[in-house]
């Protein structure tokens, strides 16, 4: 193992910041036709890797919580090895596996060194975790216990119950509707079998992206590629979801909970990660509720109010149009001014957009910050996870900053006005009675 | 650089913190009286410098590393020398600082009881939620 001098090291890291600027994403196909995507990162003896599957809760169907199930159920026992075994496996040679699911994807992923022994025995595992899960009963009874007792203890959070309802109002009959952690009614209710049939259609090779960065040449990414793909299933492309349809009508839905404050959430399906308006309602956020202590909903909520600690906006993009979402917390008595302020401060926004100066100090911000959002390997991991599962452009980080340098307070306006129809707009909130 | 050597465990349902406590310490005898076997030894080797690879995926770690070594005295370059230093290490190092400093006399206990269920419930009505 080798270890570069501590001051080189630094230049090193900066120089690969300077590369990550460009970010020359390699990508190819695996004599299987499964999808690849590396970045060559050699700062650090180590490699992070990731195969990603159109398998998350949007494939549910009535099954709330079997894509969360079944991504958790494969590290429990694959290959000839137990979940002990597997655990220990990854141990001696101090890798790390991860997994997790949203409404699009389920990922597993692991860290290593690069070391070739150390690296051959967590990709072995990490193999066998991804292409021959054994979906042992008892693990099963074990994991599903444990996400219901989860689900048990959700139920005792407003911020959860929020979330919920938020989704049910956005989505309706949608298969964004529900969230990924499920229902303990449709968890009850699950057999291993389900599970088998789930990972059986979604967790073959076709649905996969693998994306690998880390400190390893071009030829040793593809004997990983190679290794990874060739014992999955061929399997299928997951049929595309649904488009969404927007709520028929606006709606404000109270949830009473014995808490002191209320949690407050508005919005609606808007941004798809493919959208012309990305960047205009990207950057158009960010100057009204995605900027923290500087934004235009923050500055009407708590500093001219005092109605709240903070106050937030941001959209959650997914393969169709995932939830624009506006939120806060505030006193149980100050509920319905809280809601106002939020609906007149969005009604606002998308009449007269932002000013000049707050359009010129977003871009700087967006644009001056932005290296530091894959300025480690971790980062740059998930960036280009992206990138290949929703098949943006390989360029997409090298041109980003220029996208946002683009847009117009014309276009910011324009684009709120039609995208975030406010007579549509649902807000949910959970907390005490207001008086 | 840390002055505590810590010991944590949470006993499971009909252990007490007395039996807990035994276990620890029986361990920690076996550790200054035997040698660890060197599959135990090489997996724990593994994961520090895994870990400590693993840690460096972070500018900002690397600088407080860096300055955190430097601002105690030991010198930035101590970096460097860390993984040839752990991969050195041997069983006989292991149980010979296991004795030195794993002693009774320098020993502090903390146990962290739970209060009564009646006690629990007040407490988490007057929580600000």
């Amino acid at each position: 193992m080798r270890i570069k001098q501590w001051i080189s090291g630094m230049v090193l890291a900066w120089c690969a910041m300077q590369v990550f600027a460009v970010a020359p994403i390699q990508h190819w196909q695996s004599s299987q036709g499964g999808r690849v995507y590396f970045v060559q990162s050699t700062g650090l003896p180590m490699v992070d890797v990731r195969l990603q599957f159109a398998a998350g809760s949007a494939r549910d169907g009535q099954y709330y919580g079997l894509a969360m199930l079944t991504n958790r159920l494969l590290e429990t026992g694959a290959g000839v090895w137990s979940a002990d075994q597997i655990a220990l496996r990854f141990e001696e040679v101090g890798a790390q596996y991860s997994a997790g699911v949203n409404q699009d994807y389920a990922q597993i992923s692991v860290r290593s060194l690069t070391d070739k022994r150390l690296l051959d025995q967590a990709l072995a595992t990490f193999q066998a975790i991804a292409a021959q899960p054994q979906f042992k009963e008892d693990d099963f009874q074990r994991i599903k216990s444990q996400m219901l007792m989860e689900l048990k203890q959700q139920q005792e959070r407003p911020a959860y119950i929020a979330q919920q309802a938020f989704y049910q109002a956005l989505y309706g009959r949608h298969p964004y509707a529900h969230l990924s952690s499920g229902s303990i009614k449709a968890i009850s209710a699950l057999t291993v079998d389900d599970v088998k049939q789930f990972y059986q259609q979604y967790y073959g090779a076709k649905n996969a992206v693998l994306v690998i960065v880390g400190d390893l040449t071009e030829m040793q990414a593809k004997h990983i590629a190679e290794q990874l793909y060739a014992p999955l299933e061929q399997g299928r492309v997951a049929r595309p979801l649904a488009d969404v349809t927007l709520p028929s009508k606006s709606k404000v839905k109270h949830i009473d909970f014995p808490s002191t404050q209320t949690h407050v959430l508005a919005g609606l399906p808007v941004l798809s990660r493919i959208d012309a308006d990305y960047f205009s309602l990207y950057v158009g956020n960010h100057i009204l509720g995605g900027s923290g202590l500087v934004s235009i909903l923050f500055n009407e909520i708590r500093e001219k109010r005092g109605l709240a600690y903070s106050a937030y906006s941001y959209f959650s993009p997914l393969a169709k149009k995932g939830p624009f979402t506006m939120g806060l917390q505030t006193q149980n008595k100050q509920r319905k001014v809280a809601i106002d302020v939020l609906q007149k401060t969005l009604h606002d926004f998308i009449e007269n957009g932002p000013s000049d100066s707050e359009l010129a100090a977003a871009k700087k911000n967006i644009t001056g910050g932005f290296v530091l959002r894959f300025d480690n390997n971790r980062k740059l991991l998930n960036y280009v996870a992206m990138i290949a599962f929703y098949q943006l452009p390989l360029d997409y980080l090298e041109t980003f900053q220029n996208k946002v340098a683009q847009v117009s307070k014309e276009d910011i306006k324009a684009a709120f006005k039609r995208r975030v129809p406010e007579n549509l707009l649902q807000i949910i909130s959970v907390g005490g009675a207001s008086e | 650089m840390e002055e505590l050597f810590l010991f944590e465990a949470t006993p499971v349902k009909g252990k007490s913190l007395l039996d807990m406590e035994i276990a620890l310490k029986t361990e920690i005898r076996a550790l200054q009286s035997e040698l660890i076997d060197q599959k135990e030894l090489a997996r724990v080797k593994a994961q520090v410098l895994a870990h400590s690879v693993y840690e460096q995926d972070s500018l900002f770690y690397q600088a407080m590393k860096l300055g955190m070594h430097e601002t105690v005295g030991l010198g930035w370059q101590t970096s460097e020398v860390y993984m040839q230093k752990i991969n050195q290490v041997t069983a006989e190092q292991v149980r010979a600082v296991a004795k030195k400093y794993l002693v009774e006399s320098q020993l502090s206990i903390a146990y962290l009881e739970p209060q009564s269920m009646l006690m629990e419930n007040k407490m988490g009505a007057n929580y600000a939620h």
